[in-house]
């Protein structure tokens, strides 16, 4: 492979990392460079998105809203009791 | 009173994220609940010590992880996902790719026809098996793909409260991805 061009290992990890850190100039060129001309990449990035997308929904229905709240709100009361007797 | 303002706003901020975090590692509300009361008694008495004000989401976070922490140490029972150390990856190691970090030809994705799986994401069966895979994830590796959803952590936060560095941490979450991709594809997708 082109000294100049990502490998598939390094353009995939940065597919990743771009999810939790701004990426330097250099790098999101030759990611872009890299997807443009990589299938595999890119399918990867495809696949990448849509396993977040199943983690997002996974994680917002393991958790039931309105206990989710009473707990909140029990809590907060607790604090503010804690408080103002300080 | 400026403690007092202080700490009913983080209450205010931070209260339901910890909550979550807190149902994730324990799969239970009730345990939950009790684990974040408690974290915020520790940062009412801790408040005076504690003078970087600007890094308190990290800092409450952290007293959360070890209050669950000493959670299952009561318990005697190792979670299946508590341990937080260990499973780091060696990246000159990653049987996905070859030397040159090309994909291996049998590792290489393959197509999943997004395009014409419009409701995959409601597919009931899918969800099953996306679940089994994420559960045979080694426990760091899930906490790290996971940890966006279930705290408002972000970046070198989530390194922070996870005790692992940066380069680890994306490595990790690489890893742990092309470990999903590939669980999903043989299970699912060439089923």
């Amino acid at each position: 492979m082109n000294k100049l061009m990502l490998s598939c290992l390094k353009a995939s990890e940065l597919i990743e990392k771009r999810n939790y850190s701004p990426l330097t100039i250099a790098d999101k060129i030759q990611l872009s460079v890299h997807l443009s001309m990589c299938t595999a990449c890119k399918t990867y990035e495809k696949q990448s998105i849509l396993i977040d997308k199943a983690i997002k929904i996974i994680e917002a229905n393991a958790i039931n809203g309105s206990e989710l709240e009473k707990s909140e709100n029990k809590i907060l009361s607790a604090i503010k009791d804690k408080i103002d007797k300080e | 009173m400026e403690k007092n303002k202080i700490i009913s706003e983080w209450a205010s901020i931070y209260l339901k994220d910890l909550l979550k975090f807190a149902h994730y590692k324990t799969s239970d509300m009730e345990v939950a609940e009790n684990l974040v009361q408690d974290t915020f008694e520790a940062v009412v008495q801790g408040f005076d010590s504690f003078s970087n004000l600007s890094n308190a989401k990290t800092w409450i976070y952290g007293i959360l992880n070890n209050k669950i922490k000493d959670y299952y140490k009561i318990k005697k029972t190792t979670s299946k996902n508590v341990e937080f150390v260990g499973e780091f990856v060696d990246s000159s190691n990653n049987e996905y790719f070859d030397e040159q970090g090309s994909w291996e030809i049998n590792k290489k994705p393959k197509d999943w026809l997004l395009e014409e799986n419009h409701n995959l994401l409601d597919d009931v069966d899918f969800g099953e098996v996306f679940r089994q895979c994420i559960e045979n994830l080694p426990d760091l590796w899930r906490d790290c793909i996971k940890m966006r959803y279930v705290s408002d952590l972000k970046g070198k936060d989530i390194c922070d409260v996870l005790s692992i560095n940066q380069t680890n941490f994306w490595q990790v979450v690489h890893r742990a991805k092309l470990q999903l991709r590939n669980c999903l594809e043989i299970n699912w997708f060439e089923k």
